[in-house]
C-alpha cells in the first residue's frame, strides 16, 4: 500500500454469516477526483463504504484512507459522510445539530460559529437554522446532512446517494458543492444511482458487481472507444446485403440489416475514417455514417447486465 | 471533551423522552399519594393517641412506612433505569443515527461511556428524587430520619446502575424489545431469587434442612443479577428494630460488604464488556 493515495485497497472482503457482501474490492482514488461507484442494488457499495470508514470490519484484506489504515480516528477527522439512510436527532434545530456535529469533530467554538451559518447558507437553510429537524421536508434533510459532511473541511468526502430526495434544484446545489469541492481538491466518493448526475459531476467511475470491480472508465474517455453506428446508403440489391454485414463486422461486431439502414458495433471510434473509405470502394452509396453518443446508462447496462442486483 | 459531547446529548435527548416524563409523573403522583398517606397516619396518631401505650415502638412503625415507600420507589427507579436506556444503543443503531456519530474522530468507547454518564447522571437525579423525596416527607411530616439513609440512597443508585449497565450491554447486540426483555428479566430473576433465598432462610430457623437449596438458588441468582441483594443490603442499612418490610425483604440473610463489592465490580464489567461489544460491531 502506498500514500499517494486517499483510498487504496487491496482484496478487502466482507462476509456477513458467510454471505458475501464484498468480495474482493481492489481501488485506488487519487487525491483531487471526483470519483464515481457503481453498481447494481446488492453491489456491495454501501458495505465498502462503511468498511473504508470503519463502521463495518472487512473479513479479509486491507485498506488505507488518507494515508493511514481504515478506522483510524485521524483519517477520520479529515474526513466527511453523508450516508444513504441519514437519520439524525430530529429534536435538534438545524443550526443546534450542526454544531453538535462540528463538536464531534473536535472543531473549535470559535471556528464552529463561522463554519456553520457559512454551510447553511450554501445549502439554502439560512432562514430554517433554527427550525427543529423534525419539521424539515426529506430535501431539507439530505442538505443539512451534506452540511454536516463538510464541516470540518475535509480532505476527502463519500456521499451515499446525495441526491436521493432532492427535486431538480436541490440536485443542481449538490452538482454545484461537488465541483466547488473539486476545484478545493477534495476528493469527492460518490455513490449514486442518478447516472446522469454521475456522468457530469466524475472524472471516474468504477463499476462493482457482487463486491468486485469489473470496470473502470474515465468519463474523459467515454466518447472513445466502442459505439454504436448507424449507416445509411442507396439501395442495394439483396444479394449484397449479407456480403456487406459480413464486410462490416470486420469492424466491430453485432452488424445487422434494417431496410437501407445498417446497424454496427465499431470497436474503435478512430477505425470510422477507414469503415468509411471501405463502404465507398465497394461501390456504395454511402449517405451517413454516424457514431451514436454513449451515456453512461447504456454502459453500466453493457457493463452490468440488466439483471440489475438480483 | 468528545465523552462530555455525548453525555451531554444523551442527557438533553433522555429529557425529551415520553417515558421519563410518564415515569416521572407517575413518580410524582406516587409521592403525592405518600404525603396524604403520611398526613392521615399523623392525624390517627393524634386521634388515638401515640402507638407507644400500645406497646409499639414509634420509630420502628416510622420505619415501617418509610421502608414501604421505599419500597415502591426502588421499584420505579428500576424501572428508569431500564426504560430510558433500553435503546440508547439498540435504537440508534437500528435506526442508522450512530453512523454519522461514529465515522467522528472519536473512539466507540467515547460514545458508550460518554452515554452511560449521561443516564448516570440522569439516575443519580432520579434516585435522588425518589428515595430523597421518601425520606424529605418522611421528615417534613414526622420529624423522623432513619438510620444510615446517604448509605441506603447510594445502595438503591448502586442497583439502578446494575440494570444500566446490563442494558448497554444488551443494547450493542440486541434489538430494543429483546434489550428490554433482558432488563426486565433480570430484574424479575433477581426479585424471585431473592424471595426463595428468603424462604430458604426463614425453613432453616424452623430446622427445615432441605431449604439449604433454595438459599444456594438465591445466592446463584445474586451472581447473576446483584439487585436484589444489593435492596436488601439497602433496607438493613436504614431498618430500625423488626417491621414486616424488614422482615419479608431482609429475612435470616443481611447482604455483608461484599455484595456491594461484587456489585460495583458487576458494573464496571458489563460496561467493559459493552464497550468492547460495541467496538466489535458492524454499525
Amino acid at each position: 500500500m502506498s500514500a499517494t493515495y486517499t483510498i487504496e485497497t487491496s482484496h478487502l472482503r466482507k462476509e456477513y454469516n458467510r454471505k458475501v457482501a464484498v468480495a474482493d474490492l481492489d481501488l485506488q482514488v487519487e487525491p483531487g477526483e471526483v470519483f464515481g461507484f457503481l453498481g447494481p442494488n446488492g453491489a456491495g457499495k454501501t458495505t465498502s463504504i462503511k468498511m473504508l470508514l470503519g463502521l463495518a470490519a472487512p473479513t479479509k484484506g486491507e485498506a488505507q484512507l488518507l494515508g493511514k489504515p481504515i478506522g483510524d480516528p485521524a483519517s477520520r477527522a479529515r474526513a466527511g459522510f453523508l450516508p444513504e439512510h441519514f437519520r439524525f436527532h430530529d429534536w435538534l434545530t438545524g443550526q443546534e445539530f450542526l454544531h453538535l456535529h462540528g463538536q464531534l469533530y473536535g472543531m473549535r467554538e470559535v471556528d464552529r460559529k463561522q463554519r456553520v451559518p457559512e454551510l447553511l447558507k450554501r445549502v439554502g437553510l439560512e432562514e430554517y437554522a433554527h427550525q427543529r429537524l423534525r419539521g424539515y421536508s426529506k430535501g431539507m434533510l439530505q442538505r443539512v446532512g451534506l452540511a454536516q459532511a463538510l464541516l470540518n473541511r475535509p480532505a476527502v468526502v463519500f456521499l451515499d446517494e446525495p441526491t436521493s430526495g432532492l427535486d431538480p434544484v436541490g440536485r443542481i446545489l449538490v452538482r454545484d458543492i461537488i465541483r466547488e469541492l473539486r476545484a478545493e481538491g477534495t476528493t469527492v466518493f460518490l455513490n449514486s444511482h442518478l447516472l446522469s448526475e454521475v456522468e457530469v459531476t466524475c472524472d471516474r467511475v468504477v463499476f462493482i458487481k457482487h463486491g468486485v470491480v469489473i470496470k473502470t472508465v474515465a468519463l474523459k474517455d467515454i466518447g472513445q472507444g466502442a459505439a454504436p453506428v448507424e449507416i445509411r446508403t442507396g439501395p442495394l440489391p439483396s444479394t449484397d446485403r449479407s456480403e456487406l454485414l459480413n464486410g462490416l463486422n470486420r469492424f466491430g461486431h453485432d452488424a445487422r440489416a434494417d431496410g437501407d439502414h445498417f446497424q454496427l458495433i465499431v470497436e474503435d471510434r478512430h477505425r470510422l475514417p477507414e469503415l468509411a473509405r471501405w463502404l465507398i470502394g465497394q461501390g456504395i452509396d454511402l449517405y451517413a455514417l454516424t457514431p451514436q453518443h454513449v451515456s453512461l446508462e447504456d454502459m453500466f447496462l453493457q457493463i452490468v447486465g440488466t439483471d440489475g442486483g438480483l | 471533551m468528545s465523552i462530555g459531547v455525548i453525555a451531554k446529548l444523551t442527557l438533553r435527548e433522555a429529557v425529551r423522552r415520553k417515558v421519563l416524563w410518564g415515569l416521572l409523573i407517575l413518580s410524582g403522583i406516587f409521592l403525592v399519594l405518600y404525603t396524604l398517606g403520611w398526613v392521615f397516619v399523623k392525624e390517627g396518631l393524634v386521634k388515638f393517641g401515640p402507638p407507644a401505650s400500645r406497646a409499639v415502638d414509634l420509630r420502628v412503625f416510622y420505619n415501617f412506612l418509610m421502608m414501604a415507600g421505599l419500597y415502591t420507589a426502588n421499584f420505579l427507579i428500576v424501572m428508569l433505569s431500564v426504560l430510558i436506556s433500553v435503546d440508547t444503543l439498540a435504537g440508534e443503531i437500528s435506526s442508522g443515527t450512530i453512523q454519522s456519530i461514529a465515522v467522528k474522530p472519536l473512539g466507540r468507547r467515547q460514545i458508550v461511556i460518554g452515554k452511560w454518564l449521561g443516564f448516570v447522571v440522569l439516575l443519580g437525579l432520579c434516585t435522588l428524587l425518589l428515595a430523597g423525596g421518601v425520606m424529605l416527607i418522611t421528615l417534613l411530616v414526622s420529624g423522623y430520619v432513619p438510620p444510615n439513609p446517604l448509605s441506603g440512597v447510594i445502595l438503591m443508585f448502586l442497583e439502578a446502575l446494575l440494570f444500566l449497565s446490563a442494558t448497554f450491554l444488551g443494547g450493542t447486540r440486541l434489538s430494543t424489545l429483546a434489550n428490554g426483555v433482558l432488563g426486565f428479566g433480570l430484574f424479575g430473576l433477581a426479585f424471585i431469587g431473592g424471595f426463595i433465598e428468603q424462604i430458604g432462610g426463614f425453613a432453616q430457623q424452623f430446622g427445615v434442612s432441605s431449604s439449604e437449596a433454595a438459599t444456594q438458588i438465591g445466592r446463584l441468582t445474586s451472581l447473576i443479577m446483584p439487585s436484589e441483594a444489593l435492596w436488601r443490603r439497602a433496607l438493613s442499612d436504614m431498618a430500625e428494630g423488626l417491621n414486616p418490610i424488614r422482615a419479608m425483604t431482609i429475612g435470616a440473610s443481611t447482604p455483608d460488604n461484599g455484595v456491594i463489592v461484587y456489585a460495583v465490580v458487576y458494573v464496571v464489567v458489563l460496561l467493559l464488556i459493552a464497550v468492547r461489544s460495541f467496538q466489535r460491531r458492524d454499525l
